[in-house]
């Protein structure tokens, strides 16, 4: 079973995406911002695949990105899918460039979130 | 003297919203939960109803031979198990409707807490006003305030609007089920009556069944799209829930002596892109891009 991470500062969003993702059968864990991400993908080696926010508080999503290419955890396999209200052109590069594999606008469609992270897991 | 009164304002300002927030924020939370719930409870409905439709189909196929030619045992353990299924499908049908009036009564009180919001917009307005010149930031507040609140409360009613029109589609489901339900119940009591007659109850109940088929598979597709569209309305709001904390943010930071710093979940909660320079190239609300 595929284990992955919400990153999301809204609580109403890790619970939309937690339930748009239940029938895919996933493990998983939520963090409340930047931080709390880094510090629980660092944590748990078995988490495969992360759903990113970008606006939130301590430390945002594009950062957070650029952390783990620079310490080696997407190397390591982790992906990454960002999930965001911003859609510019400069931050789809920044996080393009640091090994994120998607980049979802708000609001989402659940089936075709679903079908990401299955295909993203598999 | 007008300083004191400039913080008292900001203070009163930031707890109120502080307050919209968190209960719009649990409003919405409760929502989403609702709403796929029912989704979940229709999705479960359609497979009942397509293996209940499997069991009478494979029943039906030659039914007129086949029913003369069953034993009277064999025929009643056979309307027993259409009665369970069809009772089961009319049992998960109400529990769809009761799901729904949840929902109807959550997006009640998100419509509170916008009501609630547009009266703290207007009374900052008054006492933005009382304080001169130096109130002239909290009015910009207060605009901006009503124009979330405003958006807020489009947003639900269009939530409401979609609860309320899937009220019909879920009856209309509700009542074809149960009247299959009831023509399965005549089936046993033709079948009392006269073996002769299996043939013709067998060849209606065979008609009704596809029937339910037909309307439940439509109306039921229409629930599935509606409650999708209502989901997407709820993330709406949730990106509004954003604009309004990096307003809060602005007046925590406005008033350090009477609220204190600002907390962490109000911190750094602005929008990335506004230190971008605007470009040609963004991608929209609902757009998806693998790379």
């Amino acid at each position: 079973m595929s284990k992955i991470i919400i990153v999301d500062d809204s609580a109403t969003m890790r619970s939309q995406v937690r339930l748009a993702l239940t029938p895919g059968n996933f493990d998983i864990v939520d963090a409340v911002d930047g931080q709390d991400g880094l510090d629980k993908v660092t944590a748990d080696p078995d988490i495969s695949v992360m759903i990113l926010d970008v606006n939130m508080p301590r430390m945002n999503g594009i950062e957070l990105a650029e952390t783990l290419a620079e310490n080696g955890r997407i190397e390591q396999g982790l992906s990454i899918v960002m999930l965001t209200t911003e859609g510019h052109a400069d931050l789809i590069q920044r996080a393009k460039a640091a090994g994120a594999k998607g980049w979802i606008v708000k609001p989402f469609k659940p089936d075709l979130l679903l079908a990401a992270i299955q295909k993203m897991a598999a | 003297m007008s300083s004191t009164a400039d913080s008292n304002l900001r203070a009163l300002v930031s707890a109120e919203i502080q307050d919209v927030l968190d209960n719009s924020e649990s409003a919405t939370l409760a929502l989403g939960e609702n709403l796929y719930a029912i989704v979940a409870k229709a999705e479960e409905f359609i497979q009942e109803l397509q293996s209940s439709v499997g069991v009478i189909g494979s029943a039906g196929e030659g039914s007129v031979a086949q029913a003369l030619n069953l034993q009277s045992v064999a025929t009643d353990a056979f309307v027993r198990e259409l009665g369970e299924v069809t009772s089961e499908n009319a049992s998960i049908a109400d529990r769809v409707i009761e799901t729904t009036d949840d929902v109807a009564k959550v997006a009640k009180s998100v419509s509170d807490v916008a009501a609630q919001a547009r009266m703290l917009c207007f009374n900052t307005k008054i006492e933005a006003g009382r304080l001169g010149d130096l109130g002239r930031p909290f009015m910009v507040i207060a605009d901006q305030m009503r124009e979330l609140s405003d958006a807020i409360a489009a947003s639900n009613d269009r939530i409401s609007e979609l609860t309320t029109e899937l009220s019909p589609l879920l009856n209309e489901v509700k009542d074809s089920v149960h009247g299959l339900h009831g023509t399965t119940r005549d089936f046993t009591v033709q079948h009392k009556r006269h073996r002769e007659d299996i043939g013709d109850v067998s060849h209606r109940l065979q008609e009704v069944t596809a029937q339910t088929l037909m309307s439940g598979d439509e109306n039921l597709a229409e629930i599935l799209g509606r409650s999708a569209k209502s989901l997407e309305a709820l993330q709406s709001q949730d990106i509004i829930s954003q604009k309004l904390r990096k307003l809060l943010a602005m007046v925590y930071a406005g008033a350090p002596e009477r609220t204190g710093p600002v907390p962490e979940r109000f911190q750094h909660v602005g929008f990335v892109s506004d230190e971008l320079k605007p470009s040609n190239e963004c991608m929209g609300p609902g757009e998806m891009e693998m790379f």
